[in-house]
């Protein structure tokens, strides 16, 4: 685990900074691939101040699981990011996994707030100095202090909580804390079990603290929002099954358990929404993403072994998925320098490679069979039904199925449609160190649609970690619960067959048959001859009339975020009123001095 | 495997002709609604053998020369994991490497892979009816999933065959047993077969929009026969699930005629929502009513 | 062994030197002998590290009670350590880049003096004798704000030549009050006798002492007059203010409860509360005050009033290990201070203004700067590897042995704002701007910037090399 921090100190100087970068990276996944094969338990203490704090890192298996995580998609990022970062922002990232890495073997509060600050430092700093937003520094500005301001207030949060658990508990280490979670019943305990959830919500975006998110992922620059997305979103996630997970499991904490439930379910249909209506491609993805995760708090609400091995197969699905999409959007913006769908479409022809890996991960985003997208959320659907929570479920189906609207709206408005702005003669692929990952990922998503059986294995290690029941491994190729099970060998084996058979069947007639292709504007278009100038690419609009639909229009009309800064401001003013207590006038001063000795008087004669 | 597999093709080939022939029935009873004479019963089949007739067809490239296998595909998938016959070795698929929820996925993937056709071919009016399709399918979705829940929740078993098999008398069909959830899966059912009230989607003559616009010769010609086969596939789903399944072919075919004839009446008699009235209206009325069923299952147990 | 007189003798002796040298070179450029002087200071501490463990004490003329006596034991040392060093970094950081208002025997002179009075306040075991090094450094503060000799800096020299004078003024009063009861003005001695004092009058003594030292250690509501001064001093100035003039201030507050008035088991325990709350209110007030300021060096002031008083806080809980992280907080804060005064004094000179807006892009211009100001911020706030973090969380830890939820809330309440506008700079500083070419800066500053960043982190990664040191200098409080 040592080595892991080894990633810290590293990319400062030269061009040959990339080729470390990746190097170290790869020695990271390596070294934590090592650990699955052969477990190793090393645990390690630091004596950092003597007297005070001793700091303890061990990695567990769920640490390792989401290192791993962060460690290929750290490796993936540096690829596709080759050559285009300077030396401040190579030292930044790697500071931040080192941070990361921190955060997730630590064995202790300090070790945990520790690993906790350094990510969000740096991540601000990469944000804040290479930011990728076009826009004025205004815009950057309110994003970049949302973002700040809010993980700080859930850091110091949890801070003030894990200070509290040291207090009652006397120790420093996570795993007493823990326990007194668990072990205190009544009103008084659950203050800092929820206060401590808030702030783990507010990491991993959920409602209503989510308002952070989308402006960051669209400013980031884009090969660090795939990262954003893939490996730092699930922090939020890590902390809570570490501090929380016993307790969804306890019997007693039913109506907690059923509250975080729907506050999933609820923040996945916003950001659903909120979804569709976006232009631009990152702003999409970015609110896509908060309704990912939402969904994985809603399977680790119930709880279940099948819900848990869900959750876990969803947050490795998902990593997956943005990563791919992130990247190639990446890929995109770079050819074409267009963020938003009313400036391009029309890119299929030039663009096939990347049109496909959009395809892929659409697919399994919107998790449909045969991709892998669709079994991790069976097994959330099937752990749903068997808890008995009918209603939770029709509250994630609602963005489920809404979901599939803007991953059309993705697909289509890129690649599909017409061009706008671009010219779809001069466009080409993406380069080549975006193509490299992506093609990793795409065949990734692919196996694991086909053998979704194989995440089981690990999953079930952490399942005996977690002390729950481990989940019945029949074959590679199928998941089993216990009222059913799917085969994803089969499915798209099937589909693949299907498909094949009917694609010779409408070639077999193609001889008798032939087709002739049409130029893009000879289209059906109620009865007139649309010209290069008539508007054709539905891009912006796609979706639209969902906001006439009630629900989703009330939930997009409103905006958390301009209620934030309203907030933000009524704050500020107090603050400043406090300011006032300084006036810049010397009597003025010199009397309130005299008047302030004369209360610090009274104070002391009042005490003594 | 090969016994799968020449179940597979009968399948194909009896959904087909069943389809056709409930289609030739539906077109000569809207006629003699609107007090016509009406097509001959196969009527639909020479259609479709005419599509695949024609000379030539237009097309815009590969992706739109995909987009009706990808759809033809998805329909044949669906079908091949729903058990059409109960306590039978025939026709049962692919069932057993499947269940419901999967099913309910597949059930989108033709249409989303056609979508992708229409949108390669870049008509808008096209791409607008296929995100009325999209949006109207949340509204049809939700309530469907609800009462698929509280079935598969009251049968405790998410495979079809298993919810088949639990249905062995008249007073175990699951419309008997669970008369809220039935109800509620009506509505859903209506839509998903594309009978007004809610099929502004592809809604005919109306508009010069729908998924369908750019297509013609055989592309429609394929088009149009997984539409009839998926009919079926819906129906022989939903005597499955609530009308106790069917042990032969027949009985099979009397209960899904029964099924398409209610269907057909409502289809007829009713007007069009538009999208959003669509979506809206089945998040209020049928959701509602799945809720109470919910409420009344969980709490007065 | 070396008398510790010379740590007075020298820069006094400088001080007294420099007129008659400099008389008629107002425009030569001296700025080295600062620099010197404090070398050869920390040289002198160095010869004196064994006092670390051994503590030192020497007479003169008279032995104590009756004499004047100079104390080094671990807690002086520490401060001088502290003083001494803030002292050089400044130093290293004027000369490195000087304005004209260095130019001349004013500027060493009024730093010779400034370091006297620092410096004696801390070795001084006489009460009268602190009362002295009290006014000679007060009266340098004061010409140290004048420094650039604008309009603005008189007025700011003169509020704090009132508030000053107010400050001595009760210090005086004590002082008399405190000689006309016990008859001897040695600090140890007087920790003896006073508890025998009637209620009333030590009520008062104290709360004289208190108002005196508290004025010039910024507690609310005594500190009213400080955002101005630094706003209107040259902003080394105000690095010098921040990191010695306070720091001996709270050093003052700290002979005052610990030796004067017996540490903690007095009646008046309760004015270790009077501490707490006072520093807490402070604290809260300070940063909330400075979340809106435009003006780098008035928001660095307030920083630097918030900052101490987390180490008063710290400070007044009287344990030991509460000590321990006040006083390293404390350390870190100097060096927070040294490194941040050094470069507002960059950007306002390449900028040609004080106001934060008009540092557009300067994090771009000048990278190294920017970096070294976010290293900067970063510390302040806490965020770790850098040693702030551990004196902050060593300080949370000794709250809540003590079980003070609320002050905990309040620090951390605080802790947001502050870094709400420290980022706020950052985000102005790396503005995007068009790329002009990065302009070279003086070695001799950058290493002046350097060095306080790199003991942040390094203290930050291994506090214990500096542990030691710390709770013995906390232990000999008690």
């Amino acid at each position: 685990m040592v080595s892991a921090l080894a990633v810290f100190f590293l990319g400062t100087h030269k061009i040959i900074r990339e080729l470390l970068s990746i190097v170290s990276l790869a020695l990271l996944t390596g070294l934590l691939l090592m650990r699955i094969v052969s477990p190793v338990s090393d645990d390690f203490t630091w004596q950092y101040m003597p007297g005070f704090f001793t700091l303890s890192f061990s990695l567990s298996s769920f640490g390792l699981l989401f290192a791993l995580i962060a460690a290929i998609s750290g490796l993936l990022k540096s690829f596709a990011s080759w050559g285009i970062n300077s030396k401040g922002y190579h030292a930044l990232f790697h500071l931040m996994m080192g941070g990361l890495m921190i955060l997730l073997s630590a064995g202790d509060y300090i070790s945990f707030f520790l690993g906790w600050e350094i990510m969000t430092w740096s991540s601000f700093m990469l944000f804040n100095n290479f930011s990728s937003a076009d826009d004025p520094i205004e815009k950057s500005q309110d994003t970049g202090f949302l973002f700040i301001t809010l993980s700080l207030i859930s850091a110091l949060l949890m801070l003030g909580v894990l200070f509290f658990l040291y207090n009652r508990t006397g120790s420093m280490n996570i795993a007493d804390g823990v326990a007194w979670l668990h072990g205190v019943k009544g009103l008084p305990s659950w203050i800092p079990g929820l206060l401590l959830m808030s702030a783990f919500f507010l990491k991993s975006g959920l409602l209503p603290f989510h308002v952070w998110v989308p402006g960051t992922y669209r400013e980031a620059p884009h090969t660090f929002t795939a990262f954003l997305s893939a490996a730092l979103s699930k922090v939020g996630i890590y902390a809570f099954i570490l501090f929380f997970l016993p307790f969804s499991l306890n019997e007693g904490s039913g109506q907690i358990s059923y509250l975080i439930a729907w506050i999933g379910a609820i923040t996945a249909t916003v950001a659903t929404f909120k979804a569709i209506e976006q232009n631009d491609m990152k702003g999409l993805l970015a609110y896509s993403s908060i309704g990912q995760m939402a969904y994985v708090f809603t399977a680790m609400a119930v709880g279940s072994s099948l819900a848990m091995g869900g959750a876990l197969f969803q947050m490795v699905n998902h990593s997956l998925i943005k990563l791919l999409l992130f990247f190639i959007v990446a890929g995109i913006i770079e050819r074409t320098g267009k963020t938003r769908f009313d400036q391009l479409g029309g890119l299929i022809y030039k663009m096939p490679f990347s049109f496909i890996g959009v395809l892929v991960g659409i697919i399994a985003l919107a998790g449909m069979p045969p991709l892998s997208g669709f079994y991790g959320k069976w097994m959330i659907y099937t752990s749903l039904i068997e808890k008995g929570w009918l209603l939770v479920l029709t509250g994630i189906v609602l963005p489920s199925t809404a979901a599939f609207i803007y991953c059309y709206k993705l697909i289509y408005g890129i690649f599909l449609g017409h061009p706008t702005e671009v010219n779809p003669e001069e466009a080409k692929e993406i380069s080549p160190r975006y193509r490299v990952p992506s093609g990793l990922l795409m065949a990734s998503i692919v196996l694991l649609g086909l053998f979704p059986g194989l995440i089981l294995k690990p999953v079930n290690v952490l399942l005996s970690d977690l002390g729950m029941e481990t989940l019945a491994l029949t074959s590679q190729g199928s998941l089993n619960a216990a009222s059913g099970s799917v085969s994803g060998f089969m499915v798209m084996n099937v589909f693949g067959g299907v498909f094949a058979v009917i694609l010779i069947l409408l070639s077999l007639f193609g001889k008798k048959a032939p087709t002739r292709n049409l130029h893009r504007l000879d289209i059906a278009y109620a009865g007139e001859l649309p010209t290069e100038q008539t508007p054709l690419h539905y891009g912006r609009g796609l979706g639209h009339e969902v906001k006439r639909v009630a629900i989703a229009g009330a939930i997009v009309k409103r905006s958390l975020t301009e209620k934030y800064m309203k907030i933000g401001n009524q704050l500020g003013g107090i603050l400043e009123h406090v300011r006032g207590f300084y006036p810049g006038n010397g009597q003025v001063s010199l009397i309130m001095t005299m008047v302030g000795a004369a209360a610090v008087a009274l104070l002391i004669g009042l005490k003594g | 495997m090969l016994f799968t597999i020449f179940n597979s093709l009968l399948a194909v080939l009896l959904t087909y002709s069943m389809g056709m022939l409930y289609y030739g029935f539906y077109r000569i009873g809207n006629a003699r609604i609107h007090r016509r004479v009406g097509p001959p019963l196969w009527q639909n089949v020479i259609d479709n053998i005419k599509l695949f007739a024609k000379r030539e067809a237009p097309g815009h490239g590969i992706m739109f020369h995909l987009g009706p296998v990808i759809m033809t595909a998805g329909t044949i998938t669906s079908m091949l994991f729903v058990p059409f016959l109960k306590d039978s070795a025939w026709l049962q698929g692919f069932s057993s490497y499947g269940n419901l929820i999967l099913l309910i996925y597949l059930m989108v993937v033709g249409p989303l892979g056609n979508a992708l056709a229409v949108g390669v071919s870049g008509v808008p009016f096209g791409v607008m009816g296929v995100t009325r399709g999209l949006t109207r399918l949340i509204g049809l979705e939700v309530p469907f999933f609800l009462s698929v829940a509280l079935l598969m929740s009251g049968s405790g078993t998410i495979s079809i065959s298993e919810i088949m098999m639990a249905q062995d008398s008249f007073s175990n069909w699951n419309m008997m047993a669970h008369p809220a959830a039935f109800i509620v899966s009506l509505f859903s059912f209506v839509g998903m077969m594309g009978a007004s009230p809610f099929d502004v989607v592809g809604a005919p003559v109306e508009v010069y929009s729908g998924p369908q616009a750019e297509f013609g010769g055989k592309y429609l010609g394929f088009l149009a026969a997984q539409r009839v086969m998926f009919s079926m596939v819906k129906l022989i789903l939903w005597v499955d699930l609530f009308l106790g399944g069917a042990t032969n072919v027949f009985i099979l075919m009397a209960k899904s005629f029964a099924l398409f004839f209610f269907y057909f009446i409502v289809g007829a008699a009713f007007p069009r929502f538009k999208t959003e009235q669509a979506v809206d209206f089945m998040l209020k009325l049928p959701l509602i009513i799945g809720i109470g069923a919910v409420l009344v299952r969980f709490w007065s147990l | 062994m070396v008398s510790t007189i010379w740590f007075i003798a020298l820069p006094l002796g400088l001080a007294f030197i420099l007129p008659f040298r400099g008389l008629g070179h107002t425009k030569r450029d001296l700025t080295i002998i600062p620099l010197v002087l404090t070398i050869v200071l920390g040289g002198l501490l160095f010869l004196f590290r064994l006092a670390v463990t051994s503590p030192v004490l020497e007479g003169f003329v008279l032995d104590p009670p009756l004499g004047i006596s100079f104390r080094m034991g671990a807690t002086e040392f520490l401060f001088l350590m502290i003083v001494i060093g803030s002292a050089f970094l400044i130093a290293l950081n004027i000369y490195g880049e000087k304005n004209d208002i260095f130019k001349g025997y004013q500027f060493p002179l009024i730093f010779s003096l400034f370091l006297t009075g620092a410096i004696g306040i801390i070795l001084t075991g006489d009460l009268f004798n602190l009362f002295i090094f009290w006014e000679i450094l007060s009266i340098a503060a004061y010409l140290l704000t004048t420094l650039e000799g604008k309009s603005r800096s008189f007025e700011g020299g003169i509020k704090y030549l009132l508030t000053g004078a107010l400050s001595s003024v009760f210090i005086l009063i004590a002082v008399s009050l405190i000689y006309y009861s016990a008859g001897t003005m040695d600090m140890v001695e007087l920790g003896r006798l006073i508890p025998a004092l009637p209620s009333g009058f030590k009520a008062l003594i104290f709360l004289c002492l208190f108002i005196g030292f508290a004025i010039e250690a910024e507690i609310f509501p005594l500190n009213l007059w400080a955002p101005d001064v630094f706003e209107a001093s040259e902003s080394r100035a105000g690095g010098l203010f921040s990191s010695i003039a306070v720091k001996t201030a709270a050093f003052a507050l700290l002979r005052l409860f610990f030796v004067l008035f017996g540490g903690a088991e007095i009646a008046g325990y309760s004015f270790f509360t009077v501490l707490l709350v006072l520093a807490l209110a402070t604290l809260i007030i300070a940063e909330f005050a400075a979340f809106h300021q435009s003006n780098l060096k008035r928001m660095l002031g307030y920083s630097s009033i918030g900052q101490v008083a987390l180490a008063l806080t710290a400070l007044s809980l009287a344990t030991e290990s509460a000590l321990t992280a006040g006083l390293f907080h404390l350390l870190n804060h100097s060096l927070i201070k040294v490194l941040l005064f050094s470069l507002a004094a960059f950007f306002i000179r390449k900028a040609g203004s004080e106001s934060i807006a008009d540092f557009k892009g300067m994090g771009r211009k000048f990278p190294v700067a920017g970096l070294f100001f976010t290293i900067g911020a970063l510390a302040v706030a806490g965020f770790p590897p850098f040693s702030p973090f551990a004196s902050k969380m060593a300080i949370l830890k000794a709250l809540m042995d003590g079980g003070h939820f609320i002050v905990l809330t309040g620090i951390l309440v605080a802790t947001v704002v502050e870094v709400g506008y420290y980022f706020k700079v950052i985000q102005v500083l790396y503005a995007p701007v068009e790329k002009t070419e990065k302009e070279k800066i003086k070695p001799m500053v950058l290493f002046s910037w350097f060095v306080p960043a790199a003991l942040l982190t390094g203290l930050g990664i291994y506090p214990s090399v500096i542990m030691k040191y710390i709770s013995l200098a906390a232990g000999a409080l008690f």
